[in-house]
């Protein structure tokens, strides 16, 4: 069955369907979740809040996009709200930042499962230096590195135009050499 | 660092997620969402689930049949006067209509009456 019949059973109230649509789009919504808040915890309960919001919301969904587009944008928007909670909860008040020292904050080392051994070191450098970019650029490099969407396909879940997602591309490489420069160059 | 060398390594940092197999979730998602779903749903609105334990209730629930009983049996009197005062007025009216003294109107021009 293809996307669009599926969606377009659940939202005439055809719940059976809704298993095929788990299964359809789990890894992708778990995986895209993982890289953004790299946590597997976190990650689940994403995964679980995305395929709820997709059985409650079928119905606002208009059609005008590809199933997999809405519930990847659905998948974004609460990974990046989970991070700008943390965040919030992490700064604390502003009594307790005028009585504390500030330190740069360092990101945890992450392994995501599905890299390969050799490559488990570069990978946790990697996600600790995706943590530094802003948020647009840290989706469009796991949109289209991790995730392995086409330029067009970012670009469509991303609600910008071709040019804008391959201009986000390029800072995002850019952005990540400097950051991954400044840690090798103090490694030494 | 040689910076040739800096540069492959970042290279090869940036590229490391390729080949990377997809994560996947534990097991079982699909029942977790699914009880997950089913535990929302017997939740429901909480305000009407109080209201609907509160008439729950064996002493409350006797009490509102008792006083359902109560306002039939009123609302039938009630509607068995009404058809009475009804009548009553129908013969009043009928009555005034036959003796035009009885006619509160007439009663009404004769107390006026103007030279």
């Amino acid at each position: 069955m293809n996307q669009p019949e599926l969606i377009h059973r659940l939202q005439n109230g055809d719940t059976s369907v809704f298993g095929d649509i788990i299964t359809l789009c789990q890894n992708m919504v778990y995986n895209t979740a993982l890289s953004i808040v790299q946590n597997e915890t976190d990650a689940e309960d994403i995964t679980q809040d995305v395929f709820i919001e997709v059985y409650e919301k079928s119905d606002q969904f208009r059609g005008d996009a590809l199933l997999s587009t809405w519930i990847y944008r659905i998948t974004i928007n609460k990974a990046l709200d989970l991070e700008r909670r943390k965040k919030r909860e992490k700064n604390g008040g502003l009594l307790q930042k005028i009585f504390t020292v500030k330190e740069e904050e360092e990101p945890v080392n992450f392994n995501h499962p599905g890299v390969q051994l050799d490559n488990k070191e570069n990978a946790a450098m990697l996600f600790k230096a995706l943590k530094k970019l802003p948020e647009n650029q840290q989706v469009a490099f796991t949109l289209h590195k991790i995730e392995g969407l086409t330029y067009q396909q970012m670009a469509d879940v991303m609600d910008i135009s071709l040019s804008a997602a391959e201009g986000l591309m390029v800072r995002a490489k850019t952005g990540l050499k400097k950051i991954l420069e400044h840690y090798y160059s103090t490694l030494d | 660092m040689e910076k040739n060398k800096l540069s492959s390594l970042i290279e090869a940092t940036i590229n490391s997620m390729d080949g990377a197999s997809t994560a996947t979730p534990a097991p079982f998602l699909q029942t977790r969402i699914n009880t997950r779903l089913r535990a929302q749903a017997a939740e429901g609105n909480p305000m009407w689930e109080k209201v609907s334990m509160f008439l729950s209730r064996p002493g409350i629930a006797i009490a509102t049949l008792a006083f359902i009983i109560l306002l039939n049996i009123f609302l039938y009197n009630f509607s068995d006067s009404h058809t009475t005062l009804n009548n009553n007025l129908q013969n009043l009216q009928a009555s005034a209509e036959d003796n035009p003294m009885n006619n509160a109107a007439a009663l009404f021009d004769i107390e006026n009456f103007q030279p």
